[in-house]
């Protein structure tokens, strides 16, 4: 999925009444099934890119285009459909469903799309390692268990983007890596594109395309 | 998976407050339901009964209690009239049939009545109804031997000699005592029988046992009004210088003005009064109708209480629902559809505390019908549905979506963003 991103421009008022801009990019292509990472300082906008990306806000000026569809031209609604069927997010914090369990969390993220396969839910589950762990709810499970979950959930629409806000945070370097490899590897095998963002350099490390927002910002 | 399943476990997860903001819906719609229920029921159990003749005619006094004593074997009795008005009544050419009933005395707590065969022959109890005999057959009655009763000023003139002692019983008699034809009885002074109840010597038998009929007579024992008479112990015709006397009569006139006219008549009169069971039935439902209007004015104040606490109930958990809201906005859910959620938990807890309502509604009205059964007599069901029952339904599930906008309003204006922030 490609994206393109022009004369993007988001702002936010301060405590003190002064807007400040926190994401002004004149112009960023990014190319189909790119794996990136967009890292910066705290505070550099890595997170609003994300969410003006999926369409959760809106950008003060400028376009977000993907695979041709200028996102700031559709409805909320129509926004919201698109987000359900293109783009898969991953959080920090996972967040997952507590009352739900594995299985059902996944089939969540389907149900907003309109199409429930129980069957895929359960493959995807499967294919991040978590089999035996369906019927578990996210208390019952480790943190890097739940994030695979999270990541199962991403990938429960075959959408064509993947949005990655910080998703090693909140686990220990080791399940921190392999949950960006399986991040890398899943994508690869689904042609997604995947726009991981972090601030932890073991991850900025893992991957070859780097952008740091600080810097792109122009 | 579905929206339903998702509105399942967010009730689930706030269990006890989802349980017992369903249960003040569900006691509120109880007593309302249970309150039409026997309304219904006990309306249409008292009026039938009294359908089947047009007068009662009793001492002065109350009208209801005439009615209650002589159609519902209910209440004491106020006073008795003049054995002589009821040939007078007999005698009249506006009269179709007159029966006379004497009571006073009981049998396991199943009131005697006194009074003649012709009650259990030819008197509609109901409109086209007579009593028909499940078994047996109608006790004896002899018009001389009850002459005789009358005439005689002692116990010692005739002491039983050649009287009958026999009865017939009501269904409901007969299905809650060892009674059947050809047992024995002996009565009880008093309608209310207790531990020192005094016993009558006399041994009634009985000859018949009456099909039900629905109506208070289920529960009561019919006896030759001469046996009724012959009771030692009884205020005999002519002692404390009294006339032979009877409880009251029931009669059906030969229609027209019969009846008013006879009533206009009866009520001049200083020893005694008419009354239309009818209308005094009638009347007591309007009386009672204030009350359960009044009842079921505190039960809906109770449904719209308990309404406003699913109310607080959800609209408080919002803020603690913020990130869950914020996450299904990510995975693609309208905003539309998150306000359907909420509005959908709602208008679910009221409409499972309504069912809830309804059955224990029901179930309270059977219980307490059953007691009104075992008292009067009145077939009471409890599981007769009232037509206002699916107007409480339609109004739980406005009540809910109504309920369920507020804090749906507040769910449907959650930012994602803000929802999604680590620090929510």
């Amino acid at each position: 999925m490609a994206i393109t991103l022009e004369q993007l421009r988001k702002s936010y008022r301060t405590p003190e009444g002064a807007m400040h801009d926190v994401i002004r990019i004149r112009r960023l292509d990014i190319p189909d099934g790119a794996q990136w990472v967009i890292t910066g300082q705290s505070g550099s906008g890595k997170s609003t890119l994300l969410n003006l990306l999926g369409g959760i806000v809106t950008p003060d000026e400028g376009t977000v285009i993907i695979d041709g569809t200028n996102l700031g031209a559709l409805s909320e609604p129509a926004r919201d459909r698109f987000r359900a069927k293109h783009i898969g997010y991953v959080f920090q914090t996972f967040n997952l469903l507590q009352g739900f369990s594995a299985l059902e969390n996944v089939l969540l993220g389907m149900l907003f799309a309109g199409h429930v396969e129980k069957a895929r839910a359960a493959s995807l589950l499967e294919r991040v390692g978590l089999k035996e762990r369906m019927r578990y709810r996210p208390s019952e499970l480790s943190v890097g268990q739940q994030q695979r979950v999270a990541i199962a959930r991403a990938l429960a629409n075959r959408p064509s983007l993947i949005l990655a806000d910080e998703p090693t945070g909140n686990v220990d370097p080791a399940a921190g890596d392999t949950i960006v490899d399986l991040l890398k590897e899943i994508c690869r095998e689904g042609g997604q594109t995947l726009l991981l963002v972090t601030h932890q350099p073991q991850v900025v490390a893992r991957f070859p395309d780097v952008f740091d927002l600080s810097k792109l910002q122009n | 998976m579905t929206l339903v399943t998702i509105v399942r476990k967010n009730l689930r997860q706030r269990a006890l407050a989802s349980t017992l903001t369903a249960a003040s819906i569900a006691l509120g719609v109880a007593v309302v339901v249970g309150i039409l229920t026997l309304k219904e029921q006990s309306q249409a159990g008292f009026s039938q009964s009294a359908f089947g003749y047009e007068l009662v005619v009793g001492s002065r006094g109350s009208a209801l209690q005439l009615v209650l004593n002589t159609v519902y074997h209910m209440d004491q009795s106020q006073g008795n009239i003049p054995y002589s008005l009821y040939r007078e009544l007999a005698g009249d050419r506006r009269v179709k049939m007159v029966i006379p009933v004497a009571v006073g005395d009981s049998y396991q707590g199943f009131r005697i009545v006194g009074t003649s065969d012709r009650f259990i022959t030819e008197f509609e109890i109901l409109p086209d109804q007579r009593f028909e005999l499940a078994e047996g057959r109608a006790f004896s009655f002899s018009e001389e031997m009850l002459e005789h009763v009358m005439t005689s000023s002692s116990h010692h003139d005739h002491d039983h000699e050649g009287m009958k002692f026999e009865a017939v019983i009501g269904s409901t008699v007969a299905a809650r005592t060892s009674l059947k034809v050809g047992s024995t009885f002996e009565a009880a002074h008093g309608v209310e029988e207790g531990p020192g109840t005094e016993k009558h010597e006399e041994v009634w038998t009985v000859t018949g046992v009456l099909k039900p009929t629905g109506t208070p007579n289920d529960r009561a024992i019919f006896i030759n009004l001469e046996s009724f008479f012959s009771i030692k112990g009884h205020v005999r015709p002519g002692e404390e210088g009294r006339g032979p006397e009877i409880s009251a009569a029931i009669l059906k006139t030969r229609g027209g003005l019969a009846a008013r006219d006879l009533a206009y008549d009866l009520n001049r009169r200083p020893d005694a009064m008419a009354v239309v069971p009818a209308q005094v039935v009638a009347e007591l439902f309007e009386m009672i109708g204030k009350v359960d209007k009044l009842l079921l004015a505190v039960s809906v104040l109770v449904i719209l209480v308990a309404g406003v606490s699913i109310l607080v109930s959800i609209y408080n958990s919002m803020s603690e629902r913020r990130r869950p809201i914020a996450i299904m906005r990510a995975l693609g859910a309208r905003r539309t559809t998150i306000l359907a959620i909420i509005v959908l938990e709602a208008t679910a807890l009221c409409l499972i505390g309504g069912g809830v309502g309804v059955i224990g509604g029901h179930a309270m009205a059977e219980l307490s019908g059953g007691i009104l059964k075992a008292q009067a007599g009145i077939p009471i069901t409890g599981w007769a549905f009232h037509p206002l029952e699916f107007v409480i339904i339609g109004g739980l599930l406005v009540l809910g979506v109504l309920i369920g906008l507020l804090p749906a309003l507040k769910a449907y204006r959650t930012d994602i963003a803000e929802g999604l922030s680590p620090t929510v």
